[in-house]
């Protein structure tokens, strides 16, 4: 599966709570408790790391296993005082208008737009316990290939029509036939569907597919009205129709998009009015309608602007999510191709000055490449820490001798690296910080800074002889994910080029990576697949095959008056489906 | 045998009106010279702005001596900090010295703004001469080439090229030279139209002069005022569009300090370090407004008609 969607963030999102970090996964994976059917099967699936279609992150909220309740209670609910007002309208800004209405394509400022219109089947807290929303209970047989899933029966699209099996089979459907589909990569394994009654789904799985109860809970599982998209076709965007809270109203490309309150909501019809979609893609701007109030939330607001939003007296949340930052390193390009060359760019980078002082401490160091509080973070996986004479020394002894200008050499040929990076403003950062750190060891650099999409054909189709890069990778489930990047060789967005490296050596090390990662996708038992993520991620540490730099949080501001809102996806998106407004 | 008396006499001749032109030309220059210190004298603002343009050269110059600091030393452990007595400008995102990335970045800045022009003013000079003298087909096509850029607006041609190229210090030269040229072709192609139709000229072709001297020694020197005084504006323009690039962030390559590329990342720190966007902003307005003005004074110095 490619991990088309692990690059979900296009930068600028720094995603993430402070306040949940520390009991994240482990309780995922003991999810099930609670929940007999689910439970086995999440400690039992594992990871695909790579499955992270499109930035999956899983939703909100824990709901109460009865499900007759309001759906969306959820990670952080915002302080509440005093009687629930009904009336108003939130104003959500976003930095880009939707890219698709019926998320056949989709990223994070589509769904932070879109999600009110739309339930899923299955929800996901924030520690990925799962509960039920527009299913009411599911069933897994013991081999892992079917499943069976029981639906709510008073549940209708806003056009009016209801909601049952054959509106499931038909949303599935849509993404199994239309490979281009962002969550065809996540439902392509889904061999048959069987809708035995307007209640009951059973689908049959091609392979077992341990994140599959994870992905019926994440956005491929919205659920549209299969007569609003058949009237509709290729318009579908004029007027898109699910389940949700909200209903759509109007939309302007561009500008704004309004949604009416859903007055048979099945959870209970919420109390504000509306909601309005604002498309703001500067940060400045949003920051200054966050202060004029004409804003409600400022999503992702980077660490530097903590302490003037706390000014505007707004509530500041932070969240730790899925993902990773990271130096990419390619090995199949001298000099990151020697050992020695990786070890000292590792020892080189001083991760804690820069969580310090240029994170203001949102962000966590990252040890093997697991989420902090996962059960795959391994206390026994090395932290490779800061230590420039250590570095120096490994330089050193690889003959690597620094010449009258302070750059290194070898018979000659000076330690020079070719770093490339996309044109904004945290990755420029980042990579002049570490130019500067390289050199203070004495690696010379150039930097060649690219537009998104030449950054990105150069990075992964390897070209441009780069030898290293700022990456940024995110959305995948903390409860099954090895390692939060495309570490396998053969991953769509190969982090490092290792799969196609020609050294006997480094192409031995990329056949038993492949191995693990293969393995790790049939292994049912938890127990072993944590000793193969280990194994994976001390391949990764010995050989240096790339530099985990930190786990960042995402910070978002919200107005004081906005109560009772549930901040979803690992604190990324806005619910506001019992949420009121206080003025 | 027989020719030789012919050509030593078409020397002459071509030696005699070429003393005639330089004649022409020197007078026009002396003039002007004369003029323009007077002007000069006599406009303040112009000779203050000659001194800032002055002083900005010198301090470029010699940035490695005046700059207290490397222009990419980094210190996160005093980023984002206002004025002080280390730093008197502050220091940016990374804690490097931003009175130091300015006096650099003047090196980068009127390097591409100076480099950028001469290219333009050289080429389209070359084309102007050439089309004006000779008119016809020549003419015809050059002028319609020109027609086409000019077309373009100037920013969006000079983007189009780093996009295709790639943005490097080199490329933009590149895109400034392109960016100049059509404008300087015009510019010099109306005064060799009404030149050549000149006494002097005449006189010239008269005499057996070449057509390349006559070019050269009898038309260039008289085009010389408009030249000089686009010139002088053409450098604000180009170090604006340098800039203009540099913020849109198809300028050159960081960590190089240029201003305009400072600015735009400044523009992030607005509400925690607005001296980021101060004083790179102060640097390209001052030096954009100093060359305009030095250039408004040149051409009331050098154009006859406002004498």
């Amino acid at each position: 599966m490619s991990s088309a969607s692990t690059l979900h963030d296009r930068g600028e999102s720094i995603l993430s709570t402070r306040s949940s970090r520390r009991m994240l996964l482990r309780q995922a994976v003991m999810a099930g408790a609670a929940l007999p059917v689910v439970a086995g099967l999440l400690a039992a699936c594992g990871g695909d790391p790579d499955a992270a279609t499109t930035a999956p992150d899983t939703g909100g909220s824990t709901g109460d296993s009865t499900a007759t309740t309001a759906p969306s209670t959820g990670g952080t609910p915002g302080t509440s005082s005093g009687e629930p007002k009904k009336g108003g309208v939130a104003v959500i800004p976003v930095t880009a208008s939707p890219t698709s209405w019926d998320l056949t394509k989709s990223d994070w400022v589509t769904w932070q737009a879109v999600h009110y219109l739309y339930d899923r089947l299955i929800q996901a807290d924030n520690e990925e316990n799962l509960h039920p929303m527009l299913a009411t209970a599911w069933e897994v047989s013991p081999d892992g290939l079917n499943y069976s899933l029981k639906l709510r029966d008073d549940v209708k699209f806003h056009d009016g029509t209801p909601f049952n099996s054959a509106a499931v089979k038909f949303n599935f459907e849509r993404y199994i036939n239309k490979p281009d589909s962002a969550f065809y990569p996540a439902f392509s394994v889904i061999d048959t569907i069987e809708t035995p009654d307007d209640t009951t789904v059973n689908f049959t799985l091609k392979n077992v597919d341990i994140e599959m109860l994870l992905h019926l809970a994440g956005w491929g599982a919205i659920q549209i009205s299969p007569t609003a998209y058949e009237r509709l076709g290729d318009d579908y965007a004029s007027e898109p129709t699910g389940t949700g809270p909200f209903k759509f109203k109007s939309y302007v490309p561009d500008s704004h998009a309004e949604y009416v309150r859903n007055d048979d909501y099945w959870g209970g019809a919420p109390l504000l009015d509306g909601v309005q979609i604002k498309i703001i893609p500067e940060m400045n701007v949003q920051l200054d309608n966050l202060q004029a109030k004409t804003v409600d939330v400022v999503y992702a607001v980077n660490p530097k602007d903590v302490e003037v939003v706390e000014q505007l007296g707004v509530i500041v949340e932070s969240h730790l999510s899925p993902g990773i930052r990271l130096i990419s390193l390619n090995v199949t390009q001298p000099p990151t191709s020697e050992l020695a060359v990786r070890k000292a760019i590792a020892r080189a980078i001083n991760r804690d000055e820069i969580i310090e002082k240029v994170m203001y401490g949102y962000a966590v160091k990252a040890r093997g490449g697991a989420m902090p509080g996962s059960p795959y973070d391994f206390s026994d996986v090395p932290m490779i820490e800061y230590d420039p004479e250590e570095a120096e020394r490994i330089l050193d002894e690889a003959g690597w001798v620094r010449g009258s200008d302070g750059i290194r050499e070898r018979d000659g040929q000076k330690l020079h690296l070719n770093i490339i990076t996309r044109d904004s403003e945290e990755w420029t950062l980042y990579t002049q910080i570490f130019q500067e750190q390289l050199n203070e060891i004495g690696i010379s650099s150039t930097i060649q800074s690219f537009e998104w999409g030449t950054y990105l054909d150069n990075w992964r189709e390897n070209k441009g002889e780069w030898n290293l890069t700022y990456m940024s990778l995110g959305g995948t489930w903390n409860a099954v994910t090895g390692i939060q990047a495309g570490w396998n060789p053969d991953a769509f967005w190969t982090i490092n080029q290792i799969g196609k490296a020609t050294d006997p050596e480094m192409k031995a090390l990329s056949d038993r990576l492949q191995a693990l990662y293969d393995e790790m996708l049939a292994t049912v038992d938890l127990d072993k697949r944590l000793e193969l993520g280990k194994e994976a991620q001390m391949l990764y540490q010995e050989n240096q095959l790339a530099v985990w730099l930190w786990h960042p949080e995402t910070i978002n501001a919200i107005q004081p008056y906005l109560k009772d809102y549930d901040l979803e996806w690992h604190g990324r998106v806005l619910g506001l489906t019992r949420a009121w407004l206080d003025k | 045998m027989a020719t030789q008396p012919v050509m030593n006499q078409g020397h002459e001749q071509r030696g005699a009106v070429a003393l005639a032109g330089i004649g022409e030309a020197q007078r026009t220059v002396l003039t002007g010279r004369r003029r323009l210190l007077r002007e000069m004298k006599r406009n303040r603002l112009a000779t203050a702005s000659a001194i800032y343009l002055l002083i900005l050269m010198l301090l470029a110059a010699a940035a490695p001596i005046v700059a207290p600091y490397p222009p990419n030393k980094q210190s996160l452990m005093d980023r984002l900090e206002g004025p002080s007595a280390e730093h008197w400008l502050g220091t940016d995102e990374t804690g490097r010295d931003e009175l130091s990335r300015l006096i650099y970045g003047a090196r980068i800045s009127l390097f591409i703004g100076v480099i950028g022009t001469i290219g333009g003013v050289v080429l389209g000079t070359i084309i102007g001469l050439l089309s004006g003298f000779f008119g016809g087909w020549f003419d015809q096509i050059a002028m319609r080439i020109v027609d086409i850029m000019y077309a373009f607006p100037g920013i969006l041609l000079a983007i189009f090229i780093v996009a295709v190229v790639g943005p490097s210090l080199l490329n933009i030269i590149i895109a400034l030279t392109v960016w100049g040229t059509p404008t300087l072709s015009r510019i010099v192609r109306a005064s060799v139209l009404s030149l050549r139709e000149r006494d002097f000229v005449d006189a010239a072709r008269a005499i057996g002069a070449t057509r390349s001297r006559i070019m050269f020694r009898h038309l260039l020197p008289n085009t010389a005022a408009p030249i000089i005084v686009y010139s002088t504006l053409g450098v604000a323009g180009s170090l604006l569009t340098a800039a203009a690039l540099g913020f849109l962030g198809v300028g050159v390559q960081p960590p190089t300090p240029e201003w305009g590329a400072m600015l735009s990342t400044g523009r992030n720190y607005m509400r925690n370090a607005s001296h980021l966007v101060l004083f790179p902003g102060l640097m390209i307005l001052l030096t954009v407004l100093a060359l305009n003005i030095v250039g408004d004074a040149l051409r009331d110095a050098l154009d006859p008609h406002l004498n």
